[in-house]
Parts: C-alpha cells; sequence; structure tokens
C-alpha cells in the first residue's frame, strides 16, 4: 500500500518540477520537442532509479560523513553509462539532448532523492520512489515539451498538427518560451489541486 | 583515533571510486567501436550518400593522400568521398566541410554533393546550431534545391530577392546570416572540387 503511495506521491503530490521546482535547468532547456522532453525525461529516470537502488543498498556501508561524495560518485557512474550507451545506440537523440546529458549529474532532483530518501530506506521502496519521481519529472517534461511543440512548430512529436494557415509562435521554442509555459502550467496545476483540496 | 577514521573513510571512498571506475572502463571497452560505427554511419552512410548524390547507392573513400594534402591547406575541410552506384560506377563526389563564413551558432558543416562534369546535385546539412524555426530554415527543401544544378565554375552568390543571374539563390527570409554561412560552405566545397578532385 505505502509503495502505491510512494509511486503517486512522486507524480502527483510532490511532482519534481510543478511542486518541488527541481532540476529546472534541463526541464527549460531540452523540452523544444515532445520528444526531447520524453527522451531526456526517461533518461533521467533511469540514473534516478539506478542511483536509488545503490545508494538504498549501500547506505549502511556508506560513512555518514562521506555521504555527499559517495552519492556523486555513484550518480556520475549512472550518467557516464547513459551517455555511452545513448551515443552508440540513439545518436540522434544524443545530439540533439547533446550538453543535457552530463548536465543530469548535476540535477538537484537525483541527488534530492538519494539524501532525503534512498539513504534512510530500504531497497524496494527506494526504487517505487525514483520510479513516481521519474515518471512524475518525464511527464512534465513530455507536457512542456508538448505544449511548446505545438505552440512553436505546429506539431507534436514531430507530425504536423497545426499546418496552413497557423503560424507558429517562434519565441515557444527559444528560450523565453520555456519560462512561459513552465509559468502556466505550474499555475493550471496549482489551480486544479487547490479546487480539489477546497 | 582521528587517523584511524579518516583512513578507514578514504579507503571505503576508494573501494567505492575503484568499482565505478572499473565498470566504466569495462562499458567503454563495449560502447567505444559501436559509437564510432553509429558516427560513422549517420555522417556518411548510405542514406547520406544517396541524399547528397542522387543516383548514388554508397560513399567510397578516395585515396588518402588527397584527402590528407586538402586537410593540410584547407582548415574548414573535414572528408571528400566518391559516390558510386550499385555496380560501383563513380556517380560524384561529397564533400564534407564546414562554412568559412559563421552563422549565428558558429560553423554549419554541410555534405556537398557534385556531379562529375561539375554541378552541385544535392547538399546535407550535418550540423548546426542556428536559431531553431529560423535559420535553420536554411534545411528546408526550397532554399536546398536552389544550389541543385549551379556550375561549379562560379562561386554562388546570396541576395536578397530578385535572382537575376546564374550564380545567384536568394536568401531564407529573415536568416540572411544563416544563408551566408550555408552558402559559404558550399562554396568552400567548389573550390575543392576545382583545385584537388576535378
Amino acid at each position: 500500500m505505502n509503495l502505491v503511495k510512494n509511486l503517486k506521491n512522486g507524480i502527483i503530490k510532490e511532482n519534481p518540477i510543478f511542486v518541488q521546482l527541481l532540476g529546472m535547468c534541463p526541464t527549460l532547456a531540452v523540452t523544444t520537442s515532445a520528444l526531447n522532453g520524453l527522451g531526456m525525461g526517461l533518461a533521467t529516470t533511469t540514473v534516478l532509479i539506478g542511483s536509488n537502488l545503490v545508494i538504498a543498498s549501500l547506505r549502511k556501508f556508506i560513512p555518514n560523513k562521506i555521504r555527499i561524495p559517495v552519492f556523486i560518485v555513484v550518480i556520475a557512474t549512472f550518467v557516464t553509462l547513459i551517455d555511452m550507451f545513448m551515443h552508440a545506440f540513439a545518436l540522434e537523440l544524443y545530439k540533439s539532448l547533446g550538453l543535457f546529458i552530463p548536465l543530469i549529474v548535476v540535477n538537484c532532483l537525483i541527488l534530492g532523492r538519494a539524501e532525503s530518501y534512498a539513504s534512510k530506506n530500504n531497497i524496494v521502496p527506494s526504487i517505487f520512489d525514483a520510479v513516481g519521481m521519474g515518471i512524475g519529472f518525464t511527464l512534465a517534461l513530455t507536457v512542456l515539451g508538448m505544449v511548446r511543440e505545438l505552440l512553436g512548430s505546429g506539431s507534436l512529436f514531430g507530425a504536423t498538427i497545426l499546418g496552413g494557415s497557423f503560424e507558429p509562435a517562434l519565441i515557444m521554442i527559444l528560450p523565453p518560451g520555456a519560462f512561459l509555459a513552465l509559468g502556466f502550467l505550474i499555475g493550471l496545476v496549482n489551480f486544479i489541486s487547490k479546487k480539489r483540496a477546497a | 583515533m582521528m587517523k584511524n577514521e579518516i583512513v578507514k573513510l578514504g579507503l571505503v571512498l576508494l573501494i567505492i571510486t575503484s568499482i565505478a571506475g572499473g565498470l566504466l572502463a569495462f562499458s567503454n571497452t563495449i560502447t567505444a567501436d559501436l559509437i564510432v560505427a553509429a558516427e560513422e554511419e549517420a555522417s556518411s552512410g548510405p542514406e547520406v550518400a544517396m541524399e547528397v548524390v542522387p543516383g548514388s547507392a554508397n560513399f567510397e573513400n578516395i585515396d588518402e593522400d588527397t584527402v590528407s594534402v586538402i586537410k593540410n591547406e584547407n582548415e574548414k575541410f573535414i572528408d571528400a568521398k566518391k559516390a558510386v552506384d550499385e555496380s560501383g560506377n563513380v556517380v560524384g563526389y561529397g564533400i564534407r566541410t564546414l562554412s568559412t563564413e559563421k552563422g549565428y551558432g558558429g560553423d554549419i558543416e554541410l555534405f556537398v554533393g557534385i556531379s562529375p562534369d561539375g554541378e552541385v546535385v544535392g547538399v546535407k546539412v550535418l550540423s548546426m546550431l542556428e536559431t531553431p524555426g529560423l535559420g535553420t530554415n536554411v534545411q528546408k527543401q526550397e532554399f536546398k534545391d536552389q544550389f541543385v544544378g549551379k556550375s561549379v565554375d562560379m562561386d554562388i552568390e546570396v541576395v536578397k530577392s530578385g535572382v537575376s543571374e546564374d550564380n545567384q539563390i536568394q536568401a531564407v527570409a529573415g536568416a540572411t546570416f544563416s544563408s551566408n554561412s550555408y552558402t559559404s560552405a558550399v562554396n568552400n566545397a567548389l573550390d575543392i572540387f576545382n583545385e584537388y578532385i576535378n
């Protein structure tokens, strides 16, 4: 029962993007299209699951005083693995995510979950926590990418939706569009959650 | 007491980093060759050949000495290949080069296809960092197709409107910089073809 709660926690109640506002750098930078958002979300989720798994299983072995360096080493290792395998097997995606793959290392969502959850809990709940947070992150990035791609290029996942007379609002796929879209989405999420609470 | 603790912490960190290092070395040996192959396929594979020199089936290497001579004398040059059809006849040449004039996001990398009798037959963008939706429009068919049929005898000129000469092409609206940069790469390819390959 608690495991389901862990999942829901990451997806809705403590959504990393819309509620906790963690990992803003990749969120704002790579969401120029739905596919980029999805790819970044999945890559981050993989790292998050790996790091939560390793850190939860080593938590009794890692001395408290050096826990942060150990977390960073574990996270950086997973990121480098993803980087290599993505480069070898998904070149297109690798090129469009570019610099932001190595930057997963400093995504505070991952270090945050290691510090506040995985280092204090058992392996199984830690994995569920990672999956929940990962889905929440991926979902948020994909939605943000969809909004920006639809308004900025008139397409969704690369397929033209608003063709013909629709003039794409270029600003939406440029950096300001990221802030605008994110602001409106967070507003919407708050509006809905307030309404439900009332 | 103090000293003991420092040694212990150091040892734990050493063990963890060694395992991480070993894991990375191992996956590097798996992926290194795959990455080289994937990059080669994406930049000079049969699909690129078919697009750059229509009617060809694949690229073949030209003689290595020529390539290294061009590399020494032309710093923007990257590679040259001959395009062959299914029975192995040379149907054109592909020249891979950077632009000599910078665009908004640095150099644009192109593969330019030239027929044996000295006409541009196709151009493909391999990489660029121009403004999405504006400068990246140089990838669109309307712009690209203007280069097809141009002779290698004259440098191509970019005009903003009203193409009047054979060697002129029209810039993408709102993206003169990117158009100039793109054209400078094509012109560099023409020069290389005239000087070393023809």
